[in-house]
Parts: structure tokens; C-alpha cells; sequence
């Protein structure tokens, strides 16, 4: 099949192997190799994970010999016209190849056909033309979409399914980059923000949230020696808005008032169960707190040590008191390079523990309770999407396109039937880099309750739907 | 575990341009030609950024307009690796296309454009008029013959008085006075010495104030003087008449003079009033008050958290926990009745902690970029081994000296400046053991009156700027590094100045000695600060300027960055 089409999955619009048109030497037709793009230095080999990264494919051509057999020699002039007219303007060729059931779309640049110019002359007919159709098209042939059904994503870490999103069984030959899309008002219409990372090299179903996500109460707490007013260490259950213990509990420790002298603090040492094969790489470390009483609204400073080293980062003042706050990014195994640089080595590694140092930056009491620490991978593609403000109304749909990592609005699914309206999306962005798939299995990773306008339930769940398109190096 | 090549800039990275007010958002994977750097020496962070964007023809987004937001994301963890605003969107349409040939400054640019005017403490006798209301010869001058006020918290005594020559003879009531006139209201605090050479009971000191509930002027405190000896005082809330419940003097005058009587002397008498620092309103980060009044001691962090609270705050995300916990050297003074940038608040904020740095780095959870103050003495960050980077160091060595001469102000006589110089030196082991002695000179006549104290510090803060920073050098970083702060493996695009870096490649003697402390001596590790960085996507590598790359002698080259003033041409009426 060699056809000009209305965009990827859309009509025919010329048909250049059918009935009286025919692909003359059809062993001809030349996809021209793909070329990896190349930068300028000397090639370094890493076993780095987070390079693992693929160049970038620069464009490619395609060639396609015509044969057309036309009613009459205006009906051929009509033909060429009409290729001509198409080709013009950028244009998607559908390629199937002969027995074959997989269609691949290749968008090509404009291009100018040649024919024969066969004004009269002997054995061949006036209503036969020869030519060739030659364009440049992008490196990558695309495949009909898929959708994946939406699926519920939970936000419990003490669930085992909690927090991710299989996306298994991609086809094609490259990463491609996933379409999101949450037709819910728990994502649409609340302010929050929501951490979005996958995972897609090895087997990313040996990585489950349990082994990442520790809850506070079961790791070990302990007042940090210095400061004063020096807070107690408790430990709580039956708090639905906390998960694990009992009804949903934590770590708690309540600041008594009095002048700060030096940093007052606690301290929850956690070590994640994260080992094998899968493990090194790096991680996102998470940890959900909530400060209450003359702690609401006030700064915290989060240290975060996770073997020799130090994140520092501060729980803002202002904003919702019950928050997922984003620690900064480490690696697994800790402190050192993560692989061998040796050609062989060992390739195993296991979590080193998290011990989370909340320091109190202000005078007066307050409590400060910590729910759970956990790592979520980054080092593939991470993002976030924010939402800054209610969508106009209900029963929308929040899409994030991995194609530009914008975000979109809608008034349903756009890939649901149909034919939903954009709506005005003002206050949704995505920073980050939007999931991109790989053939195969890829796990993503959805955390809700980053942001500064909700407080999330660990009960809280959302479906979310993903859709892409496979691509090609070669043809499907 | 896949192991594939690198992947060029567009597989890591994007470039994510977002209109300053509104929705638009333009998100590319990073072109080849993007470039960014970042500079930390004194300060400033993340600096300018450039690429070209190729879009379709007749796309043009509304987010490519200047102030746009501009960041580069590495799109494997979500994090801003350079963030600052659009200052030039370069448009080229064609139809081919439209280029955009982007070009964006850091974060920083905001710390050149947020101005005020202010002054937290005041010890500048300019800042005092001569009221010339007796006829005879005021000036601002050199004077010894004080000892330190108690109530000083920098615990020295003042190199300047304000003299007053009162010719004999004879006045009435309140007809022979000396009296100055503060330059500003808004103070909370006044404290300074007073001395006269005669003893005569009805010749009084007087400090007049005007506070909100007194109405005028009022005679806060006065004191009676007996020759020779320094009377001491110190004025805020609750003190004397000032009411305690009055947080701020409107205005002031210091006034010597007889208040009864006829008085007539038979020789001259001389004033004098030294020791004098004018406290004013001080903010915490969040813009509450600070209490100056109760603890007027300035540190570098409550300079900068007082340009938090003052306004800064409007344009930049700042909680205490971004400050380093060493910014507590007490700084004497600061004071910018003309009008002053955040950037030169910061960059005075650096000069009493040489040890500290400051950055407007990527937004936080406020989406407004994060100002922070770091250390350099924290433990080396990066180490880089040898291969891992192309190490380029050259010279330094003919800037370097062991003696400087200082030309200051020391003083005003009537209308004419006093200027001085002194001399001061420190051992710097490569001259030293070369038998040499080099001098530099700075002139810092146009930094106001100081004391010789003060000068010799200067002197020395200047000679080790040139001891300390003294190899210009680069090392270019082309593959993942070990961070050993953050505990793993860094990409070039993720590395940052405002650190320390361990180059075994070096010779020990080419680095600045680990210790900021004046003393120069070699101490065996060849460690150097990381003054700037250059990224390049096209070659994926980044080049790290080690201190020297900018040598910042005090009176030659004072900042990397200049403080940008606006040019306006002269306005006609």
C-alpha cells in the first residue's frame, strides 16, 4: 500500500498502487537509511544509566516509481495534477508492505514529482505516465494510535499498586512519546500539582512502590541534639488523611513553644526495601508532611542524607500544610558511580536509608508530622503537571502531549469518539519531560498532592488514560 | 541495563519558553546551538542563555515575547538546569520556517531592576549638615580622641568628628551653639560621643529629635559637659523623652551650646561629635519588623534578609533556610540614600562575607527563582580526575603582590578633602621565597570618609583577592561526573558554580589555599573555586571558570557582572 492520506489515520486522498495506478519497479520504492544525529565530540562510553538516551534520528527520504495506466491521456494529465497539487504542501504517504498488516504514516516534506514527458511517440500509449515521486519525510514512520484503556491510578503507597501505570506490550522500534489524558475532576478541577516519571528500561514491573515508599511510623525517629525548644517524638494511628498504621498514621512531633536557639529538629531514618537489578538509577526522593498548629504556614527546612550526602531544600511558607514535598534527587547505590566502569561488574544495588532531618525555622509551638518517604525514578523522563486553578467547569479532560509537553484542555477524550471541544487552559502547564514509551513494558509513576492548594487522601484515585503512536525506524 | 551512545542535547534536555503573564507555553527539545552559563563570583547565579528555535512558518507563539520566562529542563528528573527571563526573542521569518534566535539572562537580571533606596546603618559624616548657625568653622575631620562607644557593636571608636571652632567672645541665650543636622528621618536608634575643651556648666549637649507623638523637635536627651571628657549617648524608645511607644524619630539634630545666661569665654572652644551611627527600620525576610532599635548589630544575613522583607521578596522566592549559616560577619555599615540595586546590596553582602556567594537559581514551589546565599568552604564538590576534563590554567602570577598602598579619605576640612594613604602587607609564600616584595595600589577616595583601620582592611582584602584568585583557569567537563554534595553522577548540564573543585591534575602551588582566611600559605590540595559555567549542547560539554578566570582586585575590576544603570537622555522643560 502506497497511499496519499489525510493525515496519519485519516482518507485516502490519491492511491498510488491501485487499480490502474501501479508503483512501476516496485522493488524500487527506497526508504533512504536512517542517520543517527550526531554531536560534535569524541564518543565516550558511559554505563550511566541516564545517558541511555537515543540520538536523535535527522530526516531520511523516500522514493516511490509511478506507473500510472489512465483512462485517457486527459485523465493523465488529470492524474499528475492531482499529485502534483498533493505533494505540494507537506504530505503523509501511508506505506503497508505487500502482505503485511501493519501501516506505517510517513510525513513527508513538499516535493515536485517527475514524469516522463510523453507529448507522442512510439509503443508507449499518451495515456500511460512514468515518473518518479521523490520527498524528504521525517526519520520516523509512524503507526495507527493506540489507546490503552484508561486505568485507575491509587495514591495509597501502602497498596502495592499504588502510584503506577503499566504501559506494556509497545510496538514499533523507537521510544515514542505518550499522550496522557485525566477525564476527571479530581485532576481537572483542583489545584495541585502532580509528579509524572517513567520507567522503561530492564523490567521496570520489578520496581513496585512498596519497595520504593517507606511509611514514617515504621521507620526510626529521633530528636536532633543542639537546638532548642527540642520537639517530642510520638507516633499516631487512625488519621485517614495519613496512610499505613492503623487507619492511616505517622511520625509526630510536637514543637514546644520558646525562642529559637540554635535549629530545633527531628529526624525519620527510613530504608527502602529497592534492590536488584533494577535498582540503580536515580530517584526523586518524596516525603509527605503536614504541619499543624502554630507550625501551619510556616517554613520548615527539610535536610535530606542519604548515605554522604546532603539535600537541602525548604517546605516554603504559605500553601497547603499537608503536601508531598520534592527533596531532590539521588542516586541508588549512593555515593558512587553507579555501575563499575570496568566492562563487566556487578549490576545489582540496593537503597541506602533516607534519614529526613525536619529543622523548625520559626519561634512558637507547632506539630509537624511526617507520613511517608519514598523514591520515584529519575532518570528517564520526569515532570509535573500543575494545575493553577479550577478548569472552567466539569467533566473535562487534562491532556498532556509528549509530542510538545503542553498541556490541553478538552470538553471529553479526544481520542473517545467524538469530537470534543479545546477548551481555554490557562491555568494547566506540565515542566518536566513528558513520558516517552518504549517497545516493550514501561511503568509510570502518577503522585498527586505536590502542590499547594489541596490537601490528597491517600484514598484518592483517578483513572488515566494513555495513547501513542509506534514508531519506526523501518516499517511496521 | 541499556547502554546506548549519548544522545545529543535534544534527547536530555528541552527548552521551555512561557509568556511572563498568561498561558502560552513553547516547549522544544534543546537545539543544538544552545548554550548557558552562570556566574557565582561575587554572585548572581545562572547568567544568559542562547539558542535558536526553528518553528513552521507563520507559528509564531505569544510566549516568545521578551520577559518570557525561559527555562532549560532536563527532561529525566523534571529539573530546571538553567532558568532566566527572554531578553531578545530574535525573530527571522521565512518561509522556510521562522527562527527564533532566543537570548535570555538569568534570574539575576531581576536583582538589576528592583531599586530602592535606603539605609539601615548610617556612620557617614556627610550625612550630617553644618546648620552654620554661629559664625564659625564646621568641618568633618580627623579626630583620635575618642574611645569606642559602648554601644557600638563593631567595637571601634570613629576616625572622624564633626568639629565645630567657636571663636572667643560673648552670646547671649542659646546664641552660641554647634549644630548638625542629620540628612534623614526614619531612625530608631542614634548613638555617638560628644566633647568640648572648656569646662563651663552652662555649655550643654543636646540630641532633638522629632517623633511622631512629640510633635517637633524635642530635646531627647542632654547632658552638661566638663572639659575634656567624652560624654557618651544613645537614644532610642523609652529613652529620655522619646516615648516609648514612638518606633521612629522623624529627624534629628545634634546640638552643642549654652542654654542660660550670658556666657563669654576669653579663648576659643572647640566641639566635637564622634561615634556616630544612625540606626533605621530593619525587616526580617517575611517583612515584619526587625527590632534595630533593641539589636542594632548588622550581619550580612540581616542585610539580605532585609532586602527580602524590604521588597525583594516580590520578585524572588527566600526562606532563612537558603542562607548559608556562616553569614554572620557584622557589617559596619550600609547606607544608599541614592538609590541602590539588589545585585549591589548582594554583591556588599559578599565583600564583608568574601566566604559566601549569592544565586537566583530556579523557582520553587512559589514559582518565583530562589535566592540563596552559599558557602565556599564547604568540602570540594566536584573532584576531577585526570581525563575526565580538559584542564587549562595559565599565569596569574604576575598579579599577585605582598604589599599594598592604600589612598583613602580620612576627612573634611571645611570645604577641602582629606586624603591619606597607608601601607600594608602579608606574606605570600611564592614572593616571599623568591625574595621579592610587590606592591599594588588601590585608590578607595570614592568610598566616603574611613578610618585608617578601615583602610588597612581594605588593603588587606585587596591583597588577598590577588593571592587567593590568583590562576586563571578552566577545566571542560565532557562526560557524567562524580557531585560529591548531592552523592551522584552529574551530567555537564547539571554542573554548578559556587563550589569548590579538586583538580589532582594541577600543581598544588596553582590553587588557592582551601582556607579563605587571609593567610596564603600552600597548603597541599589543589583546590579551586568554581567561579562560573559555560554549557554547550553542541559538544555537550561545560566549562568550568576556576577562580582567576576573574581577577577581582578591589579598584580595577570589582564585579564580573557590572551593576547596570539606566541611561536616559536629559529631560527638557
Amino acid at each position: 500500500v502506497v497511499q496519499i492520506v489525510d493525515g496519519v489515520g485519516g482518507a485516502v486522498l490519491l492511491d498510488l498502487n491501485s487499480g490502474s495506478v501501479l508503483l512501476g519497479q516496485r522493488s524500487n520504492v527506497k526508504l533512504g537509511d536512517v542517520d543517527l544525529g550526531k554531536i560534535d565530540r569524541p564518543v565516550q562510553w558511559t554505563s550511566q544509566t541516564s545517558t541511555a538516551a537515543p540520538d536523535d534520528l535527522v530526516s531520511r527520504q523516500i522514493t516511490a516509481p509511478i506507473v500510472a495506466v489512465c483512462a485517457s491521456p486527459d485523465a493523465a494529465a488529470a492524474f499528475v495534477a492531482s499529485l502534483h497539487r498533493l505533494v505540494q504542501s507537506p504530505f503523509v504517504l501511508k506505506i503497508q508492505r505487500h502482505g503485511g498488516t501493519v501501516p506505517v504514516w510517513l510525513r513527508c516534506w513538499p516535493s515536485a514529482p517527475r514524469f516522463d514527458t510523453q507529448v507522442a511517440g512510439a509503443g508507449v500509449p499518451t495515456n500511460v505516465v512514468i515518473g518518479t515521486l521523490q520527498a524528504d519525510t521525517e526519520p520516523y514512520a509512524i503507526g495507527a494510535r493506540v489507546d490503552v484503556a484508561a486505568a485507575t491510578v491509587t495514591q495509597d503507597p501502602t497498596s502495592a499498586g499504588a502510584f503506577t501505570l503499566d504501559v506494556n506490550g509497545v510496538t514499533g522500534d523507537s521510544l515514542t512519546p505518550a499522550v496522557l489524558r485525566f477525564s476527571t475532576d479530581v485532576v481537572s478541577n483542583v489545584v495541585d500539582q502532580m509528579m509524572v516519571a517513567v520507567r522503561r528500561r530492564g523490567t521496570p514491573s520489578a520496581i513496585a512502590t512498596t519497595s520504593l515508599v517507606v511509611q514514617a511510623e515504621s521507620g526510626s525517629s529521633a530528636v536532633i541534639a543542639g537546638g532548642t525548644p527540642a520537639p517530642t517524638l510520638s507516633t499516631f494511628t487512625g488519621d485517614a488523611t495519613f496512610s499505613g498504621a492503623s487507619g492511616g498514621g505517622g511520625v509526630r512531633a510536637t514543637f514546644p513553644s520558646g525562642a529559637l536557639n540554635g535549629s530545633p529538629g527531628f529526624a525519620v531514618t527510613v530504608t527502602p526495601s529497592l534492590s536488584g537489578v533494577e535498582a540503580p538509577g536515580q530517584y526523586h526522593v518524596l516525603a509527605r508532611v503536614r504541619r499543624s498548629g502554630g507550625a501551619a504556614g510556616q517554613p520548615l527546612l527539610l535536610w535530606t542524607s542519604v548515605g554522604p550526602a546532603v539535600l537541602r531544600e525548604s517546605y516554603v511558607s504559605g500553601g497547603a500544610d499537608t503536601r508531598v514535598v520534592d527533596l531532590g534527587i539521588v542516586q541508588v547505590p549512593i555515593g558512587q558511580p553507579p555501575f563499575m566502569a570496568a566492562p563487566e561488574g556487578p549490576r545489582t544495588a540496593i537503597s541506602a536509608a533516607i534519614k529526613l532531618q525536619v529543622y523548625k525555622q520559626w519561634a512558637g509551638a507547632g506539630v509537624v508530622d511526617v507520613d511517608w518517604i519514598g523514591l520515584v525514578p529519575a532518570d528517564q523522563d520526569c515532570g509535573m503537571l500543575t494545575v493553577d486553578s479550577p478548569a472552567p467547569g466539569t467533566g473535562l479532560t487534562v491532556v498532556v502531549d509528549g509530542y510538545d509537553a503542553g498541556t490541553r484542555i478538552y470538553s471529553a477524550d479526544p481520542y473517545g469518539g467524538g469530537s470534543p471541544v479545546a477548551q481555554g487552559a490557562t491555568a494547566v502547564s506540565w515542566i518536566g519531560g513528558p513520558p516517552r514509551l518504549r517497545p516493550g513494558n514501561n511503568r509510570l509513576w502518577l503522585i498527586t498532592g505536590l502542590g499547594a492548594g489541596v490537601v490528597r487522601a491517600p484514598s484518592v484515585s483517578f483513572p488515566t488514560a494513555v495513547s501513542y503512536w509506534p514508531r519506526y525506524r523501518w516499517l511496521g | 541495563v541499556t547502554a546506548v551512545a549519548p544522545g545529543g542535547a535534544g534527547a536530555n534536555l528541552l527548552v521551555r519558553v512561557s509568556s511572563a503573564s498568561g498561558p502560552d507555553v513553547v516547549t522544544v527539545p534543546a537545539p543544538n546551538d544552545l548554550r548557558f552559563s552562570g556566574v557565582w563570583s561575587p554572585g548572581g547565579g545562572w547568567k544568559a542563555c542562547s539558542c535558536t528555535l526553528q518553528l513552521p512558518w507563520g507559528i509564531t507563539p505569544a510566549a516568545l515575547a521578551p520577559w518570557s520566562h525561559v527555562a532549560v529542563i532536563d527532561r529525566r528528573s523534571g529539573r530546571t538546569v538553567w532558568y532566566g527571563r527572554l531578553t531578545d526573542p530574535g525573530l527571522t521569518p521565512s518561509t522556510s520556517g521562522t527562527g527564533y534566535a532566543l537570548a535570555a539572562e538569568g534570574g539575576q537580571t531581576h536583582a538589576d531592576g528592583w531599586k530602592t533606596s535606603y539605609i539601615l546603618v548610617d556612620r557617614d559624616p556627610d550625612h550630617w549638615g553644618a546648620v552654620g548657625d554661629y559664625p564659625g568653622s564646621q568641618q568633618s575631620n580627623e579626630q583620635g580622641a575618642f574611645s569606642v562607644h559602648p554601644s557600638d557593636y563593631m567595637g571601634v571608636a570613629s576616625g572622624w568628628a564633626l568639629t565645630e571652632s567657636i571663636a572667643a567672645g560673648t552670646g547671649a541665650n542659646g546664641g552660641i551653639t554647634s549644630s548638625w543636622q542629620y540628612i534623614d528621618g526614619n531612625f530608631e536608634r542614634i548613638i555617638g560621643s560628644a566633647l568640648v575643651n572648656i569646662t563651663e556648666p552652662s555649655m550643654t549637649f543636646e540630641v532633638l529629635l522629632a517623633t511622631a507623638t512629640s510633635g517637633g523637635y524635642q530635646e531627647m536627651v542632654t547632658q552638661q559637659f566638663v572639659s575634656g571628657s567624652q560624654w557618651n549617648f544613645d537614644v532610642y524608645r523609652g529613652v529620655g523623652l522619646w516615648p516609648s511607644g514612638d518606633p521612629v524619630a522623624a529627624g534629628g539634630y545634634l546640638r552643642i551650646g549654652h542654654t542660660s545666661g550670658t556666657l563669654t569665654f576669653t579663648s576659643a572652644v572647640k566641639s566635637y561629635i564622634g561615634n556616630v551611627v544612625v540606626i533605621h527600620p530593619r525587616y526580617r525576610w517575611d517583612g515584619s519588623d526587625a527590632g534595630a532599635w533593641a539589636s542594632p548589630a548588622l550581619t550580612t544575613a540581616g542585610l539580605v534578609e532585609d532586602l527580602v522583607g524590604r521588597g525583594f521578596s516580590g520578585y524572588v522566592e527566600y526562606d532563612p533556610g537558603r542562607l548559608a549559616a556562616t553569614a554572620t560577619d557584622l557589617v559596619p555599615s550600609a547606607s544608599w540614600l541614592e538609590g541602590v540595586s539588589a545585585r549591589e546590596v548582594l554583591d556588599y553582602a559578599t565583600q564583608w562575607s568574601p566566604h559566601l556567594w549569592w544565586e537566583v537559581g530556579a523557582p520553587g514551589p512559589t514559582r518565583r527563582p530562589v535566592l540563596a546565599l552559599g558557602s565556599w568552604n564547604d568540602p570540594p564538590r566536584y573532584v576531577i580526575a585526570p581525563g575526565q576534563g580538559k584542564v587549562e590554567l595559565s599565569g596569574g602570577a604576575g598579579s599577585i603582590a605582598n604589599e599594598c598602598i592604600v589612598y583613602y579619605q580620612s576627612g573634611t576640612f571645611g570645604k577641602s578633602v582629606i586624603k591619606r594613604t597607608t601601607r600594608v602587607g602579608v606574606n605570600v609564600q611564592f614572593l616571599s621565597d623568591a625574595g621579592i616584595t610587590r606592591s599594588m595600589q588601590i585608590d578607595i577616595t570614592g568610598d566616603g570618609i574611613m578610618s585608617g583601620d578601615d583602610a588597612n582592611a581594605r588593603g588587606f582584602a585587596a591583597l588577598a583577592q590577588s593571592a587567593l584568585g590568583r590562576t586563571t583557569g578552566k577545566v571542560t567537563i565532557t562526560g557524567p561526573i562524580f557531585d560529591r554534595t548531592v552523592g551522584r553522577m552529574v551530567e555537564p548540564w547539571e554542573l554548578r558554580g559556587g563550589c569548590t573543585a579538586v583538580i589532582p591534575d594541577a600543581r598544588t602551588s596553582y590553587s588557592r589555599s582551601t582556607s579563605l582566611a587571609t593567610a596564603t600559605a600552600d597548603d597541599s590540595a589543589a583546590v579551586f573555586r568554581v567561579t562560573g559555567t559555560d554549557y554547550d549542547a553542541s559538544t555537550n560539554s561545560c566549562a568550568l571558570t576556576l577562580d582567576g578566570g576573574a581577577l577581582s582586585l578591589i579598584g580595577r575590576v570589582r564585579d564580573e557582572t557590572t551593576p547596570r544603570r539606566y541611561e536616559v537622555g536629559n529631560v527638557r522643560r
